[in-house]
């Protein structure tokens, strides 16, 4: 207090008890925590700015790595064949007592067939051990009654989940990407529910359940968003299809099944059919795959609509290879020659696959 | 320290306004004309929140930011050109005497109201947190499940990297940046580009080489003259009322060191302090720590040296956090929660995308892009050919003011990335000439395109009305020309025959630069008009397969 | 040059780019400066003594130096701007084709900067490769222009001569797929016309040239030949456009000397040789429905087809299909693996059979497919008629060597030896075992096959018998080791009911496979390697053939 103070301020200091708080120093331990409060806090402000500092926008844009699709083939016995067709009278729909017990005849007739399939291939624990995760593809593309042959028959699909359930699969996910909505596909085509009685999940594609998958391939040469959710965890993967005709690449069977499971845009893909489909035998090698032939969609694919378009056949088709599936069953059940599928030859020519050979194939009738 | 406080705001409003004037095709050389919004705090911490990223020159925020923690709110009074316009309009309108003077400078609680505004800006930009949480215990128990690792190092890397993929997965899609409306700089700059700068020069004629017209820019226009004019109700409305900016300065300097201290012994509460203090910070009393713009006014008005700015001051003596309610802050949270999922109705972002959100070359995809904008339009006032203009709901609620083209008005000069050069937040990413066209190192990437023109051959001269006419093709910038014509012969109304070209598109070599559209001579609805469908910016709006964009060819230099 | 000179002009060049910048340079520079000094002076001078009460005080020291930071702070930034303005990127503003701009002069890579050189040096070269490039693209667009004006002449004088108006037009199609290549637009007159050959034999009937009366290939118009089919001028023609390696095969396809009635079919969509088609291994597949692989893997080299029909009835087409495989053995062995079981044997080449009309014959590395489309007499007459003029064109190249019939000769004939065969790859599934001979058998109901494949030493059969009984152990077989004085080995194994037998004798491994019962699998393996030579002529799949001694014993047996 050097200077003089006129008489309010001395009112002020008197009432203040004779010191001025404003100059009375400030306790040590008040300065330290104040002073190196301040100095960790703007480091950490400016710290943390530095180190997510972004020099040219590309970080913020740079999209996450891409995933790539394990190989989920296994190996089989060199004697044993890769492709096995699988015959059988069809259920006849009439002396049934009602509906269900039709529907009952048939599962089982399909579970027979699968079942010897598969153990003329080596069994299905060859194909699935304890604990693995299957997921299951089948194609739900359309909401229609499986009886028009657009989709992949219910019982299939319930006899697949069955047998991976039996062999010790701990988790069956049954998925696909259909174009139209997936709830009423799911629905419509009866795949939900059978695949939900046979104990299997249900996953529909949701926004957030698709990524960026790696396939480097010919049409895709870098990666494209699919619907990639249910392979995370998977160990085995099985491709149920039905045998149909399609106006563009003249045949749907089991290599373009995979076709569910690109996101969108991918109707720009029919810019390029054969180019694509041949592309899925480098992205997905399946543990096996299946060809449902007891149902033929002769015309109007891939959609049908109509009964007249639907033949009655009586086989299942089982093997390895994609390739060779499709390769038997257009000449065999579409009455199509082999030449007319144009991707078959783009995917023999680009070594992806092997045509369908007597030898490696086996007939059986149940 | 008054006078210099008065030549800083001297300074910085200059600068501010020849950047202004200079952000133009002529002048820019490389001087750094978006500085003042690079050096806006609260972009760097909102688009830090949207994007997780800050994009390079926004570190000058950080400096703000270090700046404030030191010795407070600075750079409301010395550098902020918006808050320099206002402290210059209050001064102008200024008719109180000095007792209505201090009366209008007491504190209100009406100037709570800019931490609410903040609260809903920020909730929206940090609303992936959200999704996050929800994803993030899945996340985290399948990372725990992989990982190799074991014991502890196992359970801290699976929270680690749980946390990571659950941020990461839910960045996209589920917050936006709506900052750019109030925050001062982005609304000065747009309010100038849009607004005061056509005005000025249909009087002048001295800024443009011609004039440049704004749909809608009267609307800013209005906004930003009301701000100003509402000076002389209460001095410094915008900013002690409003200002997000300033309310997010107001949180930072509480950690200041250096504040306005009262010797209560002094101070003989002649209240003289408030006759021009800007903040209405109570110097009188007990400071408000956050409202105080450090103008130092009241120092020099004080009669008895009784304040001062001191280096840590007692506690006792201020006031430390802005006073706000706690209800109000709420309902402001969950009103910046519920905006995202409202605004995106619309569909606008995906599905519905809009054929007139032709977005400049450097914009990154449409998501993203919104939550980069701070709809500052600097963009639009570097535009030499008026393509650019601010939208109005063209891109959705989100989307106003933001910069679309508008072909009609102008087309995107081939050999010009100056949009992309002075974009301060990579909403329209920095790109080489070389990257436009799809040169030299880009070759295999190919040209940026902002859409894909298209021809109404209804209108069309040749194709219609038996006229020649190909202006268009004439036009086209790009090399093959992206019109090509075919030759064909007609006969005419009086039997002659005729040679017209008729125009055709080559969707592969089109860019979307829209000069056909803006040069054909059908002007109301010309006959080739460009959309938004085939924009590179975006896989999923491409047009053909074969130009689907190769995201790891950016990443690649030129090998 | 001392530093201080190098300034100097520095500054006076700038001074004289733009007086201005250099001008406010210096201000800011002297400014910042003086600035210590005026303080200095100023504080001396009692300037700052501020009004404290009533009295008049020195500042603090402190104070005093923080003014001075403040106000020199003014002019340092405002020389960092004016520094910073003249560093951009000059390219932006002018951008140079000639140069081409890396992604590291524009700043745009974002690696570490570790990085940066070796970059560098990559990118030096990947601009070097460019320039090369972009030289070749000039040369190649030049040419093409120069090739159209070129073009025009020769099509001009292409309209005088139908024979060569299809070719021409193929020309010019393949003339597309170049400019697409370069990106040149085609002169619309040169793609525009497509040319029908009776059209423009309409359109120039004045015409005087020699080749315009030649006749036109149409089945209405047998104009000046007498035989039926094509011309001379006309297959030398269809001749040219066959590539250099097809021509031998093609020429074996009889094109003129048609019996009366029968003419040649068009193939649709074919201009330039509308009757002839050749393929090469690459491509067949796109002329045989997926049968391609099969002839792959009996090395086809080429094939040439044509067809032929009754004149006014295109129902009942005969196909001609001349294949030429990789040698003699691999043309008998597709012959063999093609034979079905109805087939009849035939005279012709090395061997021929008929099946359903159909004539099918191998001679030398040819074989030989004529198909009928319905089995009728006047048909399978011209099919066999044309295999016999095909099969003569085909002279074998005889050796010494031993052929395959040699080799079947060595079967035993007994139990019932029906078809002969020959299998180049994956024999019964395996792929180790390739080029084997075998032979059907039938005993009692047990049909089975026996198989014979000798190898060049007896090393190299004793690895595949190894291999084959490894193989066959680990898919689970039961392997019974067999005593048989006559061979050197013999195994029998038996899996999921079926039985095979193997043995070595010498350079041969032999065997019988695919029995349902295990007696006359035995039986039949114990007779073949009784009767087998102890060394086994050999063929090599590759090479024509190896004299073995054993050859001339087979000859023996033979005759």
């Amino acid at each position: 207090m050097s200077e003089k103070l006129t008489r309010t301020q001395q009112k002020n200091l008197e009432r203040l008890g004779g010191v001025n708080p404003a100059e009375q120093p400030i306790p040590r331990r008040q300065f330290l925590t104040q002073l190196g409060g301040t100095a960790a806090l703007t480091g950490a402000a400016v710290g943390a700015g530095l180190i997510i500092k972004d020099n040219w926008g590309m970080e913020g844009v740079k999209p996450p790595p891409p995933v790539r699709l394990k190989n989920y083939a296994v190996e089989l016995l060199p004697s044993k064949p890769s492709l096995v067709v699988v015959r059988s009278n069809p259920v006849d729909s009439h002396g049934f007592a009602s509906k269900d017990e039709e529907l009952k005849a048939r599962e089982d007739q399909v579970l027979k067939m699968v079942k010897a399939a598969l153990s003329e291939m080596g069994g299905i624990e060859r194909f699935i051990t304890k604990g693995d995760v299957v997921v299951v593809k089948p194609n739900v593309a359309f909401d229609k009654n499986p009886d028009l042959a657009a989709t992949t028959q219910p019982e299939t699909v319930a006899a697949v989940v069955k047998l991976c359930l039996g062999a010790g699969a701990r988790r069956v996910i049954v998925a696909d990407n259909p174009i139209n909505n997936p709830e009423s596909c799911f629905f419509k085509t009866k795949v939900g529910d059978a695949a939900l009685r046979a104990g299997a999940e249900v996953m529909m594609p949701q926004h957030s359940y698709f990524e960026d998958l790696y396939v480097g391939g010919e049409t895709i040469k870098n990666t494209w968003k699919m619907f990639y959710r249910p392979f995370r965890e998977a160990t085995k993967v099985i491709g149920v299809s039905p045998v149909k005709d399609h106006n563009l690449c003249k045949a749907t069977v089991t290599m373009k099944n995979w076709y569910g499971l690109l996101g969108n845009p991918r109707n720009q893909f029919h810019q390029d059919i054969h180019g694509i489909i041949s592309d899925f035998a480098l992205m997905m090698k399946p543990t096996f795959v299946i060809a449902d032939g007891r149902k033929l969609l002769m015309r109007n694919g891939p959609t049908g609509g109509s009964l007249n378009d639907v033949k009655k056949a009586d086989a299942i088709v089982v093997g390895t290879d994609c390739t060779a599936v499709d390769s038997w069953c257009v000449s065999r059940l579409l009455e199509k020659s082999r030449h007319e599928i144009i991707y078959l030859d783009k995917v023999i020519a680009r070594g992806l696959g092997k045509d369908w050979r007597p030898q490696w194939t086996s007939e059986v009738t149940v | 320290m008054v006078k210099i406080r008065r030549a800083y705001e001297a300074l910085f409003l200059g600068l501010f306004l020849f950047f202004l004037i200079i952000t133009d095709l002529r002048y820019l050389r490389g001087w750094p004309v978006s500085l003042f919004l690079e050096a806006t705090p609260l972009v760097a911490v909102s688009t830090a929140l949207t994007t997780h990223t800050l994009y390079r020159n926004l570190v000058w925020g950080l400096v703000v930011i270090a700046i404030t923690m030191m010795v407070g709110r600075v750079w409301c009074n010395w550098m902020c050109p918006f808050g320099i316009l206002h402290h210059l309009f209050g001064w102008i309108g200024n008719r109180r005497n000095t007792k209505q003077m201090i009366e209008v400078n007491r504190y209100r609680k009406i100037y709570a109201i800019k931490y609410y505004i903040l609260a809903a800006m920020l909730v929206m930009a940090g609303r992936w947190i959200v999704p996050a949480t929800w994803a993030a215990p899945g996340d985290i128990v399948a990372a725990y499940k992989q990982s190799h690792a074991s014991g502890v190092g196992r359970l801290t890397g699976a929270v680690g990297s749980g946390l990571s993929r659950a941020i990461s997965e839910s960045k996209t899609g589920s917050s936006t940046l709506q900052i750019g409306l109030l925050d001062p700089i982005a609304l000065t700059v747009r309010s100038m580009t849009t607004s005061v700068l056509p005005t000025v020069h249909t009087a002048t004629e001295g800024i443009y080489t011609e004039p440049r017209e704004y749909m809608w820019g009267w609307i800013v226009g209005v906004i930003f003259v009301g701000f100003l004019v509402a000076n002389w109700w209460i001095p410094r409305f915008f900013c002690r009322a409003i200002c997000p900016l300033g309310a997010l300065l107001g949180l930072f300097s509480r950690f200041s060191l250096w504040r306005i201290d009262r010797d209560p012994v002094r101070c003989t509460d002649c209240d003289l302090c408030l006759k021009s203090c800007e903040g209405a910070s109570d110097p009188q009393g007990d400071l408000r720590k956050s409202e105080c713009f450090v103008c130092l006014n009241c120092i020099e008005d004080c009669p008895h040296d009784a304040l001062a700015f001191r280096f840590l001051p007692r506690k006792a003596s201020e006031v430390t956090y802005p006073q706000v309610g706690r209800r109000q802050l709420m309902m402001a949270g969950l009103f910046g929660l519920l905006f995202y999922p409202m605004t995106r109705q619309s569909g606008l972002v995906k599905k519905n995308f809009n054929k007139a959100v032709i977005r400049p070359p450097g914009s990154v995809a449409e998501d993203e892009f919104l939550r980069r904008c701070i709809k500052c339009d600097q963009c639009i006032r570097v535009c030499p050919t008026n393509v650019l203009q601010p939208a109005m709901f063209e891109a959705g609620l989100e989307g106003l003011w933001t910069p679309i083209m508008v072909s009609k008005m102008g087309w995107c000069e081939l050999n010009c990335t100056l949009c992309s050069q002075v974009c301060p937040t990579g909403a329209i990413r920095e790109i080489s000439i070389a990257e436009k066209l799809g040169t030299g190192p880009f070759e295999a990437k190919g040209p940026i395109k902002t859409g894909t023109a298209f021809y109404n051959q209804g209108r069309c001269l040749p194709w219609a009305m038996d006229t020649s006419c190909v202006v268009c093709e004439e036009v086209c910038p790009v090399s093959p020309k992206a019109i090509f014509t075919r030759n064909v012969e007609v006969t005419s109304r009086w039997g002659e025959t005729l040679e017209l070209k008729r125009p055709f598109i080559d969707p592969v070599k089109c860019i979307g630069c829209g000069i056909c559209e803006h040069e054909c001579p059908v002007k109301d609805d010309p006959a080739v008009y460009v959309t938004a469908i085939g924009e590179t910016r975006d896989k999923s709006r491409s047009l053909l397969l074969s130009l689907v964009e190769d995201p790891q060819a950016q990443e690649l230099v030129s090998v | 040059m001392n530093p201080m000179k190098d300034t100097f002009i520095h500054l006076r060049d700038l001074y004289r780019s733009s007086p201005i910048m250099a001008v406010s340079l210096i201000a800011a520079a002297v400014a910042f400066a003086s600035t210590p000094l005026a303080f200095a002076l100023m504080g001396r001078m009692k300037w700052f003594n501020a009004r404290r009460g009533r009295t008049l005080l020195r500042p603090a020291f402190w104070s005093v130096v923080c003014s001075m930071i403040l106000v020199m702070t003014i002019p340092a930034f405002i020389l960092a701007l004016l520094v910073k303005s003249e560093h951009f990127d000059e390219n932006r503003y002018a951008f140079d084709p000639n140069r081409t701009i890396s992604p590291i002069d524009q700043g745009r890579q974002y690696e570490a900067r570790t990085l940066l050189d070796s970059v560098q040096k990559l990118d030096e070269g990947v601009r070097a490769e460019q320039e090369r490039l972009a030289a070749i693209r000039k040369d190649l667009v030049d040419s093409v222009k120069k090739l159209d004006t070129a073009m025009l002449a020769l099509r001009e004088s292409a309209r005088q001569a139908p024979a060569v108006i299809p070719p021409m037009n193929e020309v010019l199609e393949r003339m597309g797929g170049i400019r697409k290549a370069v990106g040149l637009d085609a002169p619309q007159q040169v793609t525009n016309l497509k040319y029908d050959p009776t059209a423009m034999t309409a359109n120039a009937p004045g015409t005087t040239s020699p080749i315009a009366a030649s006749p036109v290939p149409q089945p209405t118009a047998p104009v000046a030949v007498a035989t039926n089919g094509l011309s001379r001028p006309e297959i030398d023609a269809i001749l040219a456009t066959v590539p250099e390696p097809q021509k031998p095969l093609a020429v074996m396809l009889p094109l003129s000397d048609l019996p009366p009635g029968w003419v040649m079919s068009k193939i649709p969509g074919k201009a330039a040789s509308p009757y002839v088609e050749t393929f090469n291994a690459e491509n067949l597949y796109e002329k045989m429905d997926g049968r391609a692989e099969s002839f792959i893997q009996n090395g086809v080299k080429g094939m040439a087809c044509c067809s032929y029909h009754p004149k006014g009835n295109e129902e009942s087409e005969i196909q001609l299909f001349v294949f030429e495989m990789g040698n003699s053995l691999k043309a008998r062995g597709k012959f063999d693996s093609e034979k079905p079981d109805e087939a009849k044997p035939t005279a012709i080449g090395e061997g021929a059979y008929t099946a359903a009309g159909s004539v099918f014959v191998h001679a030398d590395k040819y074989y030989t497919i004529v198909n009928v489309a319905q089995d009728e007499p006047k048909l399978a007459e011209f099919a066999l008629d044309l295999a016999k003029r095909v099969a003569a064109l085909q002279k074998s190249t005889k050796s010494s060597g031993p052929t395959a019939q040699d080799l079947f000769n060595l079967f035993p004939a007994e139990p019932k030896r029906s078809g002969t065969k020959y299998v180049a790859q994956d024999v019964f599934g395996y792929s180790f075992l390739s080029d084997v001979f075998i032979a059907d058998y039938k005993s009692g109901d047990v049909e089975f096959q026996g198989f014979l494949r000798p190898y060049a030493s007896a090393e190299e059969a004793k690895k595949v018998f190894e291999t084959y009984v490894d193989t066959a152990r680990k898919d689970g077989a039961v392997l019974k080791t067999i005593d048989d004085s006559k061979a050197d080995k013999m195994v029998m194994s038996s899996n999921i009911g079926m039985f095979d037998v193997i043995f070595l004798k010498g350079n041969a491994v032999g065997g019988s496979n695919g029995a349902s019962d295990a007696k006359p699998a035995e039986a039949l393996a114990r007779e073949f390697a009784k009767s087998l030579p102890a060394n086994v002529p050999v063929i090599e799949p590759d090479k024509k053939s190896v004299p073995a001694e054993g050859g001339a014993d087979a000859e023996k047996q033979e005759k």
